[in-house]
């Protein structure tokens, strides 16, 4: 294979091309990045617009069309048409999702399996399939605007997301060719361009409302570091359930006058949702609109008060009080200690939305003077930037994880095991016990959610723990580690007790893709031929061990000290061999090479976070760690 | 392995300087957060990820006092466990929790807000004092002490958190 001429022009510490923040949503979609002036911008991406609808259309050929030209085959072609799929990132088949007001035509279920898939013309494609699509025009988009490549984000996801979606939301960056930088937490990343913007300090409440998600989140602001108190909310409450709301009330006004149950017609369900969308939008400037239903043998209009509107969706604007209410007493704080609310999501637009946020936290007017819609992308590319090293603002968020995790115990009851709310980064370990005499496997199930019984949570991984040595019962006993990430993500490791021996898990995620129908995909995708593909992970290995030889380089001048016997040699044999491997065209053989020298520097690099610990502590050095 | 008050490098003790206790903690986090390592080889990321969930887990059990409480006394070798403790409380504050819980009971089947208010501000003005004599076990090295009412603690937060819960199940009826 011929050398690539891209891998000379790339700097080993910015591979990625310029770092962008996008705002996955369920309705619309936007990209964002910083300018020269350390300005968070949002990007064209239709027209003029900054904001493209998140739908995507399959045509016959299996090829498709995204954004507004989607939009557009929505009337003609429901099926084929998919809107609002962020509904149903890491959902199975058998979600109440499923089953609600729409349009979708999903494929059989299929016994155990874990994933809905979506069947367009004959073809089944997942959520992350078609979130990879959004993902990819958006991509093609910012790279035509800004003229360079684009190849790392911060994506965004509603801070209540669960693994299995937040799992769904990542894999759908990988498949799009997107290095995935972090997931950050929609309300996080609109405190983050709010905060910097104004040098804020002090304690702030995010309020969430998006096209298909409801978060909120409480923060606090000192010196650039945002840390997370609480956060609550409703995976499944958006502004789409407002008009959702309003077309159910037309179709059945209309269904009553034209004598004829359209509420099952997929296209009258649709042409409904359209002009109750208008209508809404109508009503936020003024007291009554008209909503245009336009079904397939002729357009209805119907008159649609503000009131009306309103009693129609008041009871999903109270739901957020609920939550509200619990993300205030989780950071233990009353209304009115909350410094400022920040407005996030169009739907906040809505008056009673406004009204309804002004007296859940003491009456105080909420923020919303940067754009609702573009303040969360805003906050992303900030923080893409600062993630790059390219950030001039001295920013560090310390999110939570949302929902607590657990396992399943005794009776379907959850032993919880990480708490909601606790700063990520974390890790627990639980030591379980075998029940029978010469047990050598386990059977661990993980669940994420605050019930108490298993069937009220949310059923995220089943694993096996194999390899135990036989043993009397009660005699084996296996540690298992719970990590989660900076991404909210959550990995398992564990290792049997009596034998120090690291155990092998095999995790099948309930609601998710495994790690090879992600690698599958990414092979058929007809992006991503073959030959691409190799290339492109050539490309990566090199750029990665050149990181690591950098890294490598500088820590063996500066620690030198910090060796021990015989590693000094054993780190520079592995590099040798790194080395060697670079010189080749084969990326599994570099990837290798990595891992042996990762391995071989581990104990060192521990060991020199140690020092940097008690130099800080010392205060010999709170500068950067090198 | 180094312990909570090392990793944070605050004297160990009960009585902490809480606002000085944050400020350490945003400066390590400033040093060893993943992001700040976001650019580097894996093994500088894990064993920087590593540090940082120490640290997390240090301030977790360090900023709260009945959390900090039962670590301290753990690592001076009482274990108070994830049990009750009861073994370390006086008869007659059991008797208490009982009729405590009797009267959260019944007004609960009453629907009797006002009752169930009043037991909750008892609870917390009952934990207040009991925080005090907490911190001055300590000052005294009354060990069997400071368990005494770092188990009381714990039941009055659970009595509290039980309140809560029910208070919010009433909101969510009410709003969901």
């Amino acid at each position: 294979m011929a050398e690539s001429g891209l891998l000379q022009i790339r700097d080993p510490r910015k591979p990625y091309g310029k770092p962008v923040g996008i705002d996955l949503g369920t309705t619309h979609s936007l990209v964002a990045f910083v300018d020269g002036e350390g300005r968070g911008q949002t990007i064209p991406l239709e027209g003029d617009s900054h904001l493209m609808p998140s739908v995507v259309h399959y045509l016959e050929d299996g090829s498709t069309l995204v954004g507004r030209a989607a939009r557009e085959k929505l009337a003609a072609h429901p099926h084929e048409t998919i809107v609002s799929v962020k509904r149903f990132m890491g959902k199975g088949p058998s979600d109440p999702e499923v089953r609600r007001l729409g349009h979708y035509r999903f494929a059989p279920a299929q016994p155990g399996e874990a994933v809905v898939r979506f069947d367009v013309g004959g073809k089944w494609v997942s959520p992350v399939e078609v979130s990879a699509e959004i993902l990819k025009w958006a991509r093609r988009k910012a790279e035509a605007y800004l003229d360079q490549p684009v190849g790392a984000a911060v994506i965004t996801v509603p801070a209540y997301f669960d693994d299995a979606q937040r799992q769904a939301t990542k894999d759908a960056g990988r498949l799009a060719g997107l290095e995935v930088l972090r997931l950050l937490n929609e309300p996080t990343a609109a405190a983050v361009a709010y905060g910097l913007d104004r040098r804020a300090r002090g304690t702030f409440a995010v309020y969430d409302l998006g096209g298909g998600t409801f978060d909120v989140s409480i923060l606090e602001l000192v010196e650039g570091v945002f840390e997370v108190r609480s956060t609550a909310g409703d995976s499944s409450l958006g502004g789409d359930d407002f008009d959702r709301a309003l077309a159910q009330a037309l179709l059945e006004q209309i269904s009553t006058v034209l004598g004829r149950d359209l509420r099952r017609d997929p296209f009258a369900v649709q042409a409904a949702l359209a002009g109750a969308r208008d209508a809404k939008h109508a009503l936020t400037e003024k007291e009554r609109a008209v909503a245009v239903v336009a079904l397939p043998e002729r357009t209805v209009e119907v008159e649609v008060t503000r009131a009306q509107f309103e009693s129609l969706i008041v009871g999903l604007v109270r739901r957020t009080a609920v939550a509200c209410r619990r993300a205030l007493r989780d950071a233990d704080l009353e209304p009115h200690q909350i410094d400022g609310v920040v407005l996030v999501g169009g739907s906040t637009r809505v008056p009673l939305v406004r009204h309804f946020v002004r007296e859940m936290f003491g009456g105080k007017e909420p923020l919303g003077d940067i754009d609702p819609d573009r303040v969360v992308a805003i906050g992303a590319a900030i923080q893409a930037e600062n993630l790059a090293g390219e950030s001039r603002d001295d920013l560090l968020l310390l999110d939570v994880i949302p929902l607590s995790l657990g396992v399943e115990t005794m009776g379907g009851v959850v032993e919880k095991i990480i708490h909601r709310n606790t700063t990520i980064p974390a890790s627990a370990a639980q030591i379980f016990t075998t029940f029978a005499d010469g047990q050598t496997a386990m059977d661990i199930h993980v669940v994420q959610g605050e019930r108490e019984l298993v069937s009220d949570c949310r059923s995220l991984a089943r694993f096996r723990l194999e390899g135990i040595p036989p043993m009397p019962a009660n005699m084996g006993r296996v540690q298992v580690t719970f990590s989660v990430d900076a991404d909210g993500i959550l990995s398992v490791s564990a290792k049997e007790l009596t034998t120090g021996v690291e155990q092998s898990i095999t995790v099948k995620p309930s609601h998710g893709l495994t790690d090879e129908e992600v690698e599958r995909m990414l092979l058929e995708s007809l992006e991503h031929a073959e030959e691409d593909v190799a290339t492109r992970l050539l490309i990566e290995a090199r750029v990665e061990a050149q990181r690591v030889l950098h890294d490598l380089q500088k820590a063996l001048t500066e620690s030198a000290d910090l060796l021990v016997e015989g590693e000094k040699e054993a780190i520079a044999r592995a590099e040798q061999a790194l080395r060697e491997a670079m010189a080749g065209s084969d990326h599994h053989r570099i990837e290798e090479a990595i891992a042996d020298l990762d391995r071989a520097s581990t104990d060192f690099a521990r060991r020199r976070m140690e020092k940097a610990l008690k130099e800080a502590l010392t205060g010999r050095s709170v500068q950067e760690i090198e | 392995m180094t312990d909570h008050f090392e990793i944070l490098g605050i004297p160990r003790g009960f009585r902490v300087d809480e606002r000085a206790l944050e400020t350490r903690y945003r400066e390590l986090s400033r040093l060893f957060h993943p992001d700040r390592h976001a650019g580097r080889s894996a093994a500088d990321r894990r064993a920087a990820l590593e540090k940082m969930v120490q640290i997390n887990e240090a301030y977790r059990t360090l900023r709260e006092p009945v959390r900090r409480a039962a670590y301290l006394l753990s690592l001076r070798g009482l274990e108070l466990g994830e049990t009750d403790g009861s073994k370390f409380l006086p008869p007659d504050f059991l008797m208490e929790v009982m009729e405590r819980r009797e009267a959260f009971e019944e007004a609960r089947s009453r629907g009797d807000r006002e009752r169930v208010q009043a037991l909750a501000q008892q609870a917390r003005r009952e934990r207040d004092e009991a925080l005090e004599a907490l911190a001055s076990a300590f000052d005294r090295d009354d060990d069997k002490e400071a368990a005494s009412q770092v188990s009381k603690l714990r039941y009055l937060d659970r009595f509290l958190a039980d309140i809560r819960a029910w208070e919010d199940r009433v909101f969510e009826e009410e709003n969901g």
